[in-house]
């Protein structure tokens, strides 16, 4: 196996229909988690035109203003031309509540470990987490790279700098790999939507290479040379762009909420799921896991599967893959994995407080997480990239 | 006089001024234009009278005119004809006569009599207009047929191409032309002195009296039908067959079905009169400079008309000013949407109605905006009066179930007459004698002739109207009736009708912390909010109390207020926590307000304050007033205002608005100057206030769910506050609830919101010009939708809908105008009575006729079986006419007033695409009537084997149908329950006497000499009866038992008790 190749990971701004699904999702999440911690809640949202359509499946005690909080988050990403905006969209929701719940609600941190034990997965699922020594955050360099240009797109427009731009906007960064290790930067390309009355497309490919693609380089080991190919709206302008150009739902975007597809991912969606769904924090557990193995020195690249059986409260398989990289066996990983990380669906609930992290940050949390991924983000200060077992491991 | 209008006309009004006035030029009064006609019967005479034709003003003229003349009876000019009736005293000789028309038609100045107008009159022309769009509605598919590309073209099918008018073409002038046309002003309107002469030159502006149907002619009327004819034809080949008796028999029963079916006609002519809720109409106009509200029928040509929201437009006028104006006018156009008008001339000639958007015509209703428009035309001469021409001799228009019956009615004759004809050549082959055989054909047509259909329906309708006029439900047409149990969802406004529109403060939510409060501790007026002066919450009241439109008016001990529910609340809690109103508001005068609009949901007053400075005092929807703010007032002081505060108020107010409150935000600010829209404002908090939903609406809701009916709550309410309701109404019938949250429901694309609006039980953030939206997205996926409505903004809705429901009395005027149904009580127990009324009177109709053609069938075959049998003739001409006479109108009249059954609300609504009768039916019915004839003929046979062919077995043939057929109708009470089943309910007391009258009088015909020979009746022995029982027994029996076993298939299957729930939640939790 060769290894020299090209890698390639793309990334969206928050004004990406998909993203848009997204952010409702995970903020209708937070706000039921806010007035309810035992909320169980699954929000799906789908996006064309001027309609928002959200299906909800909840038992809370809290109350939530679907339509309304959808509103919000579209207001609050800047969507504001006639064609879409929070004032004149329509949203449709379909809710459904459960009627029953656990009685009384159990605060996992309050359990102890036999009763965690009593706690089952309630999915099947097999999920992965992944790690690689290629940044800082402990994640492949192209998704990095990628999500730093969307932010840094996003930035760009909310601060005025470019204030032109409508919020959708994708990035894609390829990056030219040598031994396996990153060489140099491939390739940048730069699709972002643009307001009726634009300036011309080269001042906008100007503009964006001054204020985003040169900002995000600036302080970063790999730059740009003379051969990386630079592409600016290639196929040309995008007017408006958003839901009335093309309709986004929630969960389509696992690539970009994780590594990038630079390892395997799970597909079932990660937003709009509240923490008790083992799909969706199994793969936080999962990426702990595998981010202190690196970090820990045990392997360059780690990637932990965990499979999840309903009704079972451990996951049924742990299976550890290193690519070559791993300085023990993997299978041996994989043992001290399952002996020193907390995998089962209750301990992760305990071990990271999921459900009352959107309290405890006294602002959204999970709506955060469903812009520019849910791994890395060291700003979010999010549990599971702490390196705290690392210790354990060796 | 017919002098044209001052001012010049452009050229291409001139062509058509000229022919109108062809007839009668200027200045050359031919010597005589009257020409006599019909003279012979003294003291009436029609006359020809020259210019008459098409011109209704001189009809008018002529009639009143003539009215005035001492020894004139009667006058009738007709437009239509050109020609005048009148009755006048033999002693006026034809001459003076002739005189008298001339002089009317000229008369000299100052000899017009004093127009005198009856007041209904102008009631008139509403319902009318009602009638015409009635039947356009009919005349083109139904618009929930069309598709959507029709649709969007503006419903150009339903747009009425104007009359060809010989008026200028008003919309192409300019605005200053036609104000010099009537010699106008813009600004004052016409003098006031003008208006006497206006009014003898144009006329009244009043509509021609549409005659109501003499009762001799609505009598008459009756023998118009196919089957009465019939009858009178085989009367007259009777006497020619020497059968006078069989003659005065068919004469009977062509008189009696005449009487019943005049007494219900004239009954129904009269409700549907009474139907219109008439509306004085005073248009505001304006003379000399003065606006004064004139009564409608003395607006002329020239006036200056004042129109603003919710104005009826009196005349047909061109508009001089408009400002936002829109106009309904569907009364006219059939085309609900409002048309927006604006003063702009126009470039197409005859164009059609609806495009003449600087025009508004009479009869239409002003929406919003306002403006001002010149009157060009009244009275018969609108274009409402000439809709009415064609419709003022028009009957009031046919049901689809009475279309229906009389297209059925008239098929049966011809089967009817094939058969009999059939009957004849069998008998004719088997050698019976050619007059015999004549009379029993004629006679057994007679007998089979559904003439009692139409009369049926009737009866059955305007039974309803008035059973629903009772329960304080009045029905506005007919056809309305049997809509009613039609509508497969009906939309429900939140605020008034789920909820009974009384708000009161429950929450307030200040420094971070929430009080709550009971709307008790209000109504006890104790002082239930503890709001310390300089405190926030004590702000925060004297803002919301400020920032007030309510009317605070002192009663002993209390406050009586005027206002807005929300407003009143926020007042009320004000005035409870002790502030004392009156001295705030003297304290803050208010130097300008500005209220809510489409685009700006809060309200702002200004008050000046001492030093120049100004206090702005703010209220609105949370998110927006939040918007405004940069500060919050937090305690005792004020500070820049953070995330987490907007998080807190958030989702404070996400859980105010759980509980179904209506949630304001609260914002205030002091500034040295006047406002400025970039202003910021001091947050204070949110107050909730609640308007909880009807005690009886959960119960009525799952009435309409058992029913069948989807629910749909409609509400301007943000979706958490409907979602909570809905949730405890249940609206949701498979426990998923669906939301449509839409502020501009119009930029949705239609089949979109087609598809989306199906399953949706809420639609929140709706304003009420949406309803119009979401009742045609209903319909575009094939529903039949109900919608209640009270506004003038839901007028539109209510008429597209297909029952429109105007509730209560406190409903605007357009409201109730343009609905199928307006409720006197706010309630909507009532909706249930009529929805209930409606399908019961589908079902009697299909009962009564069930009955009359499964009998008539059996009298059919058993003539037919028997002869082609070679049995013999069963039963005598007479006896076939007797048995026409007593089991086929009364029995059926007595089905028709047959009490709901106790499941019809237990049922699904009937497709309104199913005719009356489906094959199915017919099939039934042949199969009931081939049952009893059976029965008949066994009886026959048997007497036939006992006594020979002769009077005996005929007369056993005779009293086993009559009874069999009599017995028939009590198992034609239900199509599904047997005579046996226990919650059939009692006989009501028509069927009772229907049936059990009938019975008797064959029992005693059978006894009175004369009669019983006149039948042919014999005594009966013991057998013999019970030959008979068994004959007219067994078939009832028969039919009954194929019930019980369930040998008709039911069309709709009976609502298990316990649903099995559609989805298992815990499924339903799985994400793909």
């Amino acid at each position: 196996m060769t290894r020299d190749f090209l890698f390639f990971s793309e990334s969206v701004t928050d004004g990406h229909p998909d993203k848009l699904c997204d952010q409702i999702s995970d903020a209708i999440v937070d706000r039921y988690l806010q007035q309810d911690p035992y909320s169980t809640i699954v929000a799906e949202t789908a996006v064309s035109k001027g309609i928002v359509f959200t299906a909800a499946h909840f038992s809370s005690d809290g109350t939530v203003d679907i339509p309304g909080l959808a509103r919000e988050v579209i207001r609050d990403i800047g969507y504001d031309d006639e064609s879409f905006n929070a004032r004149s969209c329509s949203v449709m929701t379909s809710l459904s509540e459960m009627p029953s719940r656990r009685t009384p609600p159990m605060d996992e941190r309050e359990l102890d470990d036999e009763a965690i034990e009593r706690i089952p997965a309630t999915e099947h699922t097999t999920v992965f987490g992944f790690a690689c020594d290629q940044t800082d955050e402990l994640l492949p360099l192209p998704i990095v790279v990628a999500r730093d240009l969307a932010r840094q797109l996003a930035k760009a427009r909310r601060t005025g700098s470019v204030p032109y731009l409508n919020p959708d906007g994708k990035t894609q960064v390829g990056i030219e790999y040598r031994d396996n290790r990153p060489h140099r930067v491939h390739s940048i390309t730069l699709v972002a939507s643009q307001k009726k009355e634009a300036p011309s497309l080269t001042r906008l490919r100007n503009d964006l290479m001054a204020h985003v693609i040169e900002p995000v380089f600036e302080s970063r080991e790999f730059r740009p040379d003379a051969k990386t190919h630079i592409g600016i709206n290639p196929e040309g302008a995008v007017v408006l762009g958003g839901p009335s150009l093309h309709s986004g739902s929630t969960g389509r975007k696992a690539g970009v909420d994780t590594w990038g597809e630079y390892a395997r991912t799970s597909g079932s969606a990660m937003s709009g799921k509240d923490p008790t769904r083992i799909d969706r924090i199994g793969v936080y557990a999962a990426r702990h896991a595998a981010k202190n193995v690196v970090a820990a020195g045990l392997a360059e690249e780690c990637e932990v599967q965990l499979s999840y059986s309903i009704g079972m409260p451990r996951p049924v398989s742990v299976r550890v893959r290193t690519f070559g990289t791993g300085r023990i066996p993997n299978v041996q990983i994989g043992q001290r994995i399952e002996a020193n990380f907390e995998l089962r669906p209750g301990g992760i609930l305990r071990d990271f407080e999921l459900r009352w992290l959107p309290i405890q940050r006294k602002q959204d949390f999970y709506r955060r997480l469903a812009t520019y991924g849910q791994v890395g983000r060291p700003e979010l200060d999010l549990p599971w990239e702490r390196t705290d077992a690392m210790g354990r491991l060796s | 006089m017919l002098s044209e209008p001052p001012g010049s006309l452009t050229p291409d009004t001139k062509r058509v001024t000229q022919m109108m006035f062809a007839m009668q030029p200027e200045g050359a009064i031919p010597e005589s234009r009257v020409d006599p006609l019909h003279t012979t019967v003294s003291g009436r005479a029609r006359l020809r009278v020259e210019g008459l034709y098409r011109s209704a003003r001189l009809a008018a003229q002529l009639e009143q005119s003539l009215h005035a003349h001492p020894s004139v009876r009667s006058v009738r000019a007709s437009p239509r004809t050109g020609n005048v009736l009148v009755l006048f005293e033999p002693t006026l000789g034809l001459d003076e006569v002739c005189r008298a028309v001339e002089a009317a038609i000229d008369p000299p100045d100052g000899d017009v009599v004093a127009l005198h107008r009856p007041a209904s009159r102008d009631e008139r022309d509403l319902r009318l207009a009602r009638l015409v769009a009635a039947a356009w509605r009919r005349a083109v598919p139904k618009r929930h047929k069309n598709d959507v590309s029709q649709k969007t073209n503006g419903d150009g099918q339903l747009i009425r191409v104007a009359f060809p008018s010989d008026e200028p073409q008003w919309h192409m002038l300019t605005g200053e032309r036609v104000v010099q046309t009537f010699e106008s002003s813009r600004t004052t309107g016409i003098h006031a002195e003008r208006v006497h002469d206006l009014l003898l030159r144009y006329g009244p502006n009043a509509l021609p009296r549409a005659e109501p149907r003499g009762a001799l002619s609505l009598f008459l009327e009756q023998f118009t039908t196919l089957p009465v004819a019939v009858l009178a034809v085989s009367a007259g080949v009777s006497v020619l067959t020497g059968g006078l008796l069989d003659a005065a028999v068919i004469g009977s029963v062509v008189v009696t079905n005449a009487l019943i079916g005049f007494a219900t006609e004239s009954q129904i002519e009269r409700s549907i009169r009474s139907l219109s809720v008439i509306i004085p109409v005073t248009p505001r106009v304006i003379r000399d400079g003065y606006t004064l509200d004139v009564p409608a029928e003395n607006v002329v040509p020239g006036d200056l008309l004042v129109l603003s929201r919710g104005t009826r437009i009196a005349a047909d006028a061109r508009i001089l000013e408009a400002e936002r104006l829109d106009v309904d006018e569907s009364a006219l156009t059939g085309e609900s949407i409002p048309v927006a008008k604006h003063t702009e001339p126009l470039r197409q000639e005859n164009a059609p109605l609806a495009d003449r958007t600087n025009m508004v015509y009479r009869g239409t209703t002003v929406t919003g905006g306002n403006g001002v428009a010149m009157v060009v035309a009244t009275g018969p001469r609108t274009e409402l009066g000439r809709v009415q021409e064609l419709v003022s001799h028009a009957r009031p228009p046919e049901t689809p179930s009475q279309r229906e019956l009389r297209v059925l009615g008239n098929q049966l004759v011809w089967a009817g007459a094939t058969v009999c004809g059939a009957m004849f050549g069998i008998g004719m082959l088997r050698g019976y004698g050619l007059v015999q055989m004549a009379r029993s054909s004629i006679s057994l047509a007679v007998a089979a002739l559904p003439e009692g259909l139409p009369t049926v329906a009737m009866t059955v309708l305007s039974l309803g109207v008035r059973d629903l006029r009772k329960r304080d439900a009045l029905v506005r047409h007919l056809d309305a009736v049997e809509t009613l149990g039609a509508p497969q969802i009906i939309c429900l406004d939140k605020t008034g009708t789920i909820t009974e529109n009384r708000m009161s403060v429950v929450s307030v939510f200040v420094d971070n912390g929430r009080q709550n409060l009971s709307t008790d501790d209000l109504e006890d007026g104790q002082c239930a909010l503890e709001a310390p002066k300089g405190s926030t919450l004590r702000r925060l009241l004297e803002v919301v109390a400020l920032c007030n439109e309510t009317e605070v008016e002192q009663v002993d001990g209390g406050w009586e207020l005027h206002g807005t529910p929300t407003e009143r609340a926020l007042m009320d809690a004000a005035l409870a926590s002790g502030i004392d109103v009156e001295a705030l508001r003297s304290e803050h005068p208010l130097t300008d307000l500005q209220l809510r609009a489409d685009d700006r949901n809060y309200m702002v007053s200004t008050h000046s304050l001492a030093h120049g400075k100004y206090l702005l005092a703010v209220k609105g929807s949370p998110h927006q007033v939040l918007s405004l703010c940069d500060r919050i007032h937090d305690g005792d002081r004020v500070r820049p205002i953070d995330e987490a505060d907007h998080a807190n108020v958030e989702a404070e107010n996400g859980h105010m608005a759980g509980r179904a409150l209506r949630v304001l935000g609260v914002a205030y600010a002091e500034l040295d100057r006047l406002r400025r829209d970039d202003d910021r404002f001091i947050w204070l908090g949110l107050i909730g206030m609640t308007d909880p939903p009807r005690p009886s609406m959960k119960g009525l809701i799952e009435t309409f769910h058992r029913a069948g009916i989807d629910t749909a709550m409609i509400t301007g309410d943000q979706s958490a506050t409907a979602y909570a309701i809905a949730k405890e109404l249940d609206l949701a019938r498979d426990g998923l609830l669906e939301i449509l949250d839409s502020t501009h429901m119009e930029e949705v694309p239609p089949d979109v919101l087609s598809s989306l609006a199906q399953r949706v039980q809420v639609f929140s953030r709706v304003s009420p010009a949406h309803k119009l939206e979401i009742v045609r997205a209903l319909q575009d996926g094939g529903k039949i939708v109900g919608m209640t409505g009270d506004g003038i903004n839901d007028g539109p809705a209510l008429r597209a809908a297909d029952v429109g429901i105007a509730m209560g009395a406190s409903g605007s005027e357009v409201a109730r105008e343009v609905a199928d149904v307006v409720l006197e009580r706010d309630d909507l127990e009532s909706v249930v009575e009529a929805i209930r009324q409606g399908r019961t009177i589908h079902d009697n109709i299909r009962k009564s006729v069930h009955f009359l053609l499964s009998s008539n069938t059996s009298e059919i075959l058993v003539m037919m079986g028997s002869i082609s049998a070679g049995l013999g003739e069963p039963l005598t001409p007479i006896q076939l006419l007797w048995l026409n006479l007593i089991t086929d109108i009364f029995p059926g009249l007595g089905l028709a007033v047959e009490p709901s059954e106790p499941d019809i609300m237990e049922r699904p609504p009937r497709d309104t695409d199913d005719p009356l009768l489906r094959r199915s039916d017919f099939v039934r019915i042949v199969l009931e009537g081939a049952l009893l004839a059976g029965g008949t003929l066994g009886s026959y046979a048997w007497a036939l084997r006992r006594y020979g062919a002769g009077p005996q077995a005929n007369s056993v043939a005779f009293m086993t149908l009559t009874t069999a057929q009599l017995l028939h109708a009590l198992s034609c009470r239900s199509e599904h329950r047997t005579i046996f089943d226990r919650d059939l309910g009692p006989l009501n007391l028509p069927l009772k006497l229907g049936v059990g009258g009938s019975l008797a009088l064959q029992l005693v015909a059978g006894v009175i000499p004369g009669l019983n020979s006149l039948l042919g009746l014999t005594r009966f022995n013991r057998l013999d009866w019970v030959a008979m029982a068994l004959g007219a027994g067994v078939p009832l029996l028969t039919n009954e038992a194929l019930k019980k076993v369930g040998f008709w298939k039911r069309e709709f299957e009976p609502p298990s008790a316990d649903r099995s729930p559609v989805e298992d939640p815990v499924e339903r939790s799985t994400n793909p």
